[in-house]
């Protein structure tokens, strides 16, 4: 028979971070897309080395161009409005820690029009590469890693406008708490991850 | 359970654990035959290199694998038991000094296998380096996969003594060959195993292969990447000849068709020429100039029809020409209608291209 | 507030009286079990089942690869035969490769992990039981693809491995290969689901006191068998899609077409970037049922408990270093074939470190010869066999020779077969009785064993010697001059045996169901938790879930050790501890059963099938997994059904 028990009642009912399984599983995921994107860059050098020129010249339109580098003007501000849409994640990120729950419906609001934007102008950034991803090999890595992305953004901002109708529509309790902050993390990532291949694609063919 | 069953039973089980020993000795009985196309059986240095190797692993690893498996079956001879009506004991008390000198025997023995290991790989990377390419002013041979079937273009300074074949190589005896591998569809590989190890023709990747072939005779090769519907039939015939004989044969397959002579010939010629055949097929010396199929212009000197599926005689090579998708379904090469006297021409030209 | 403020408020009281425990028995079965009828079978988030059906679902399609097998030994069993063709027999033998490794070997492996981690761990589900319950339903979709598309002659034709160019766009025509692209996305999802899952649950859910240094190899197996899934997975994700994008009509992408700038030799690396870690996810977790199994019929814990877990993280290392050595026929820099060739010896070290501390065990034990420890015995025949001619192949110009010869087919099934499928059924022999409740019959047991082991090795040991005399694997017939025509009849004898064993396997599971002996919560005397359940467990699996004092619990009196009470027997409620040392963390209340995860199967199900005819599903798809996944963000609108228990729960209850 039992000698003894262990009465775990006056333990706390949630954690809101990296202690909630919730926390681990959505870094594990991110582990997993990061390795994603690891080979989509590992493929992208590969191909590099079929190719005398980077990029290859464009013979497709009318007037071929040499060395059609990717165009740098949306693409820019693009990543601009993802490392601005990093402050509402971060404040919306501490408020819930802090259980303020107008700070977060109000941050969440700006984070969700942010992706938004940044999603609608991924839309174009497409022509900045020049290429259609059916040119040659180069057009369908970058395509490819670009479309990945933005598949990203979309999937995160709607996770965030699901988070903004609860929170607008609940009071904040610590479990809700708890998946803002994850979010937040995700988005975190996404951001993160965008900066290393913003460099790779839109710069790189520039020194590689 | 009586005592006689269980010995019975021990019986049977000493036997049937010990077949997976006993069976490597049967490997080494047939090994030791020389089939025709055994990687055992080498006739080059490349490959006899390869053998010896294979051999020194054998050896080695037949050797740690009889150590285990008899500890296995000792286990079981000697340790515990195995009658399932008695009760399972309690678990054993584990001493400390005993479990050290436990550990200390695994350690050992995780040793000896590093060693072993470093040894092997020593002897690997000693053997690999005498097989290095052939600069000794190899004849080089331009060899194609294509589905399913291979065609070879003999190299030579002068173009006009270039010329080209398909399915089966001749090489001289004793002298350095580089073979050029390139595919023209989907990935193949090249593997003649009494002469070399395999390598891959992969599009876009140009490889070469270098040996030399020190006994004349005739040797099987086979495309060894799954390629598709036929990958079972492309086979790859090579022919060492001693050298003079070799030029004799190079000579030969640089010369043109013959002319036709027989009404039979020539009927049969004008349908090769006129009919599906030129469509496809190339003979030297004829309209015929296409090059999707195999090259036809010395087809009588070889000895197998369709990249080895059946050996060349006139009845094989009718009904080939009927009807390949019989022998070798899913070949590029369709079915064609002939009347039986049609037929009979266009063999009788065929026998001419020798 | 830290963590150890936290384990801090856990208080040592008495243990709870036989009546505060029947009473409390009587609210976990409320909580934890789930509505009876087929929505409730459909939207349990119950593990147990979730895993048994895993275990059932890949068992069903090993049976139905294994009868593909049959067939390819059929056609094979005499020169020029032409009972299949090579069309039939190419998706044959394609269809038999995939599901053995994606439909069968790799997911029974989850299953038995997801079943009986949390079990060892002492918890009372996964981490995540809805998303636990998806994965199932998405691997079964892909399952389902698979075998349609058998059924409908578009099986996949262009090998397990399905290389470019044969798989690409122009030489792989029709929708073959698109059906073995979409179903290898799915099952690999579930892979990384169930992955992610064992992770969250060995990190967070562990007994208060299994310490890391108290997880039961088998624990430790599985969790290193997710690790490397994490890590190796997304390479297949990723290159059967770049495949999939090259071959669609509209999108043609060039990955992998020469002619612009593409490279076949891509996809092979990416391939087999995650193809040889393969060989190990597949491997490790039969490292762990051995692991499991010795302990219990040797009467001693594993010698070198250490050294094993060591060794077993080693080889999850090293298994990354050594793809390369699928290509060495390639043409690719002779430097770096020397170094794969170093890595894949190597790799041997920790092998052989766990195969003499597997041996120490046995003969400084009290081995019991019932059939679970025959099966390691084979295990140990078979594998060193296949594990020593790996060494062979780690060999550059050995390998050049064999590469692709039924050589390697032997060598490869003796590895997989020997190491996961015989640890398989000794793990099912000696797991039966907690499914079940009753024991398996030995007799069949010893038939299966021994019609499984003589047939296996008279199906692939002479296999080694064909390869060696120029058979190439994957070749549909064979010319009677070859001389090849007795061997193959010897191995189509052989795999008759191995078929028998099979039937008997399935006759001894059919028959003990029923009438099996009685075996009780703990027939083995095993070391392990989940033998502290009652056999089948409960929904709640643990009435207290226990604290763990050793690395073998049930053999140093865990009865004498305390129980963890005070987590509200009215939620869903576990306690969840520190990643290290296990200290009592936070209270964790796991989701009600739900409908989302089947709705999400099907979704995820139904836009795989369809991307294979056109690109413009992936859109859809994508619109109605988020539609999916806010449902099941929402909580609450689940049906009411759904809270209904048998009359019988709800009359204790009450």
């Amino acid at each position: 028979m039992n000698q003894k028990a262990l009465d775990v009642s006056a333990l706390p009912e949630s954690a809101l971070d990296h202690r909630s399984t919730i926390w681990w599983g959505n870094t594990w995921l991110l582990v997993i897309e990061t390795t994603m994107f690891a080979l989509l860059v590992a493929s992208y050098l590969y191909v590099r080395l079929n190719f005398p020129a980077w990029p290859p010249p464009l013979t497709t339109r009318s007037v071929p161009v040499a060395n059609p580098v990717p165009l740098l003007t949306l693409p820019t501000i693009v990543l601009g409005v993802l490392i601005v849409s990093l402050i509402p994640a971060y404040i919306a990120d501490r408020a819930a820690l802090a259980m303020k729950e107008r700070t977060v419906r109000l941050m969440f609001a700006v984070l969700v029009a942010l992706g938004v934007l940044a999603a609608v102008l991924r839309f174009r950034e497409f022509h900045s590469l020049q290429f259609s991803w059916n040119d040659n090999a180069y057009a369908s890595i970058c395509w490819t890693i670009v479309a990945m992305h933005l598949l990203h953004i979309i999937v995160a901002t709607a996770e965030n406008t699901a988070m903004l109708l609860w929170a607008l529509t609940h009071s904040l309790d610590r479990k809700h708490a708890r998946d803002v902050r994850v979010s937040a993390a995700y988005w975190y990532w996404v951001v993160g991850i965008w900066i290393l291949l913003y460099l790779l694609i839109y710069l790189g063919p520039r020194f590689i | 359970m009586n005592g006689q069953n269980y010995n019975a039973r021990r019986r049977s089980t000493f036997l049937a654990i010990t077949k997976p020993a006993v069976l490597p000795a049967v490997g080494i009985i047939l090994a030791g035959c020389g089939r025709a196309h055994s990687a055992l059986s080498p006739v080059s240095p490349e490959a006899a290199d390869i053998a010896r190797i294979w051999w020194i692993f054998f050896v080695v690893c037949a050797a740690v694998y009889i150590v285990v498996a008899l500890l296995v079956v000792g286990a079981r001879w000697c340790r515990g038991n195995s009658n399932s009506t008695a009760g399972i004991p309690p678990p054993l008390k584990v001493e400390a000094s005993q479990e050290l000198r436990t550990e200390r025997i695994v350690l050992w023995a995780t040793v000896v296998t590093a060693l072993i290991l470093v040894s092997l790989l020593g002897a690997d990377l000693w053997v690999q380096r005498g097989i290095s390419p052939r600069n000794d002013d190899p004849l080089a041979i331009r060899l194609t996969g294509h589905q399913w079937w291979w065609s070879a273009e003999y190299q030579d300074p002068n173009p006009s003594r270039v010329f080209e074949t398909a399915n089966e190589i001749h090489i001289p005896a004793g002298r350095s060959i580089r073979l050029i591998l390139e595919s023209n569809d989907v990935i193949h590989s090249f593997w003649i195993p009494q002469i070399h190890g395999k390598k891959d023709l992969i599009p876009g990747h140009p490889a070469e292969i270098s040996f030399r072939v020190d006994k004349p005779g005739k040797y099987d090769g086979f495309c060894a990447e799954f390629c598709g519907y036929q990958h079972a039939h492309m086979g790859l015939i090579v022919v060492a000849e001693e050298p003079a004989k070799f030029e004799q044969w190079a000579q030969a397959q640089r010369t043109e068709a013959p002319p036709s002579l027989t009404d039979s010939q020539k009927r049969g010629r004008e349908i090769f020429e006129h009919a599906s055949c030129s469509l496809c097929h190339t003979a030297n010396g004829t309209m015929a100039r296409s090059r999707v199929g195999p090259i036809l212009t010395h087809v009588a000197s070889r000895s197998m029809i369709g990249a080895g599926v059946l050996p060349n005689t006139r009845e094989n090579l009718a009904a080939w020409l009927v009807d390949p998708q019989i022998a070798k379904p899913g070949a590029m090469m369709p079915p064609n209608e002939l009347s039986k006297a049609d037929l009979n021409a266009l063999l009788d030209f065929m026998e001419t291209l020798k | 507030m830290t963590t150890h403020e936290n384990s801090a408020k856990a208080r040592l009281v008495d243990a709870p009286t036989p009546e505060q425990r029947e009473e409390h028995r009587k609210k976990l079965m409320r909580t934890w079990s789930r509505a009876p009828g087929l929505l409730g079978w459909l939207c349990t988030t119950n593990h147990k089942e979730i895993a048994l059906r895993y275990i059932v679902t890949a068992f069903v399609f090993f049976l139905l690869a294994g009868i593909l097998a049959l067939l390819m030994r059929l056609q094979l069993s005499r020169p020029d035969l032409h009972v299949l063709g090579p069309d039939l027999y190419n998706q044959v033998f394609t269809t038999h490769g995939t599901a053995m490794m994606f439909l069968f070997a790799v997911p029974i492996m989850e299953g038995l992990a997801l079943y009986f981690v949390p079990l060892m761990i002492g918890s009372r589900n996964v981490a995540f039981p809805r998303l636990n319950a998806a994965g199932y339903y998405i691997f079964l979709s892909g399952g389902l693809i698979l075998f349609a598309g058998l059924i409908l002659n578009v099986g996949p034709d262009a090998g397990w491995f399905a290389y470019p160019p044969l798989s690409g766009p122009e030489y792989g025509v029709g929708k073959r290969v698109d059906v073995w692209s979409q179903m290898i996305t799915a099952t690999e999802i579930s892979a990384l689901i169930a992955s992610v899952e064992i992770v969250v649950t060995v990190f967070k859910q562990r007994a208060p006191g299994m310490s890391v240094d108290r997880i039961p190899i088998f624990v430790w197996s599985m969790l290193i068998t997710a690790f490397m899934t994490i890590f190796a997975m997304p390479a297949v994700m990723l290159v059967t899609t770049m495949l999939a994008l090259d071959r669609m009509p509209h999108v043609a992408t060039h990955f992998f077409n020469p002619a612009e700038g593409g490279d076949v030799l891509l996809y092979q690396h990416l391939f087999w970037f995650f193809g040889h870690p393969e060989v190990y996810i597949i491997f490790i977790p039969g490292t762990g049922l051995i692991s499991a199994l010795l302990p219990a019929f040797c009467r001693r814990p594993v010698v070198g408990h250490t050294a094993v877990v060591l060794a077993q993280v080693a080889t999850a290392f090293i298994g990354f270093g050594l793809w390369v050595h699928h290509m060495f026929a390639t043409p690719i820099p002779e430097l770096g074939r020397s170094f794969f060739t170093a890595a894949s010896m190597i790799i041997a070290v920790p092998t052989g470190v766990q195969v003499f501390c597997w041996l120490a065990t046995i003969w400084t034990g009290r081995p019991q010869w019932r059939p679970p420890l025959l099966f390691v015995m084979g295990f140990f025949i078979i594998f060193v066999l296949g594990g020593l001619t790996g060494v062979m192949l780690a060999s550059v110009p050995i390998d050049l020779q064999v590469h692709d010869t039924f050589f390697v087919v032997a060598h490869f099934h003796y590895v997989l077969i020997g190491s996961a499928v015989f640890p398989l059924f000794g793990a099912l022999h000696y797991w039966f009785p907690k499914w079940t409740g009753r024991l398996m019959n030995e007799t069949i047991g010893r038939w299966t064993f021994w019609l499984f082991f003589i047939g296996f090795n008279l199906t692939f040991f002479p296999m080694h010697i064909l390869g060696l005399e120029g058979m190439p694997r994957r070749v549909y017939t064979y010319a009677e001059r070859t001389g090849w025509g007795s061997l193959n009849l010897v191995a189509s004898l052989g795999a008759l045996f191995m078929a028998a064993g099979a039937l008997a396997f399935i006759y001894n599971v059919m028959r003990s169901r029923r009438c099996g002996e009685k075996a009780g919560d703990d027939p083995w005397f095993a070391d392990t938790l989940e033998w502290w359940t009652s056999s089948p467990p409960a929904p709640y699996a643990f009435l207290y879930p226990p604290v763990v004092g050793s690395l073998s619990p049930l053999w140093t009196d865990q009865n004498s050790q305390p129980v963890v009470v005070g987590l509200d027997a009215k939620k869903r409620e576990i306690l969840t501890t520190t990643i290290l040392e296990a200290l009592p963390d936070h209270k964790h209340e796991m989701p009600s059963d739900s409908i989302w995860p089947l709705l999400l199967g099907l979704v995820v199900g139904g836009t795989m099938s369809s991307i294979i005819f056109h690109p413009l599903p992936f859109v859809i798809g994508v619109g109605l997994v988020l539609l999916v996944l806010f449902g099941w963000f929402w909580r609450g609108g689940e049906p009411q059904v759904l809270e209904r228990r048998s009359p019988e729960i709800e009359a204790e209850a009450a």
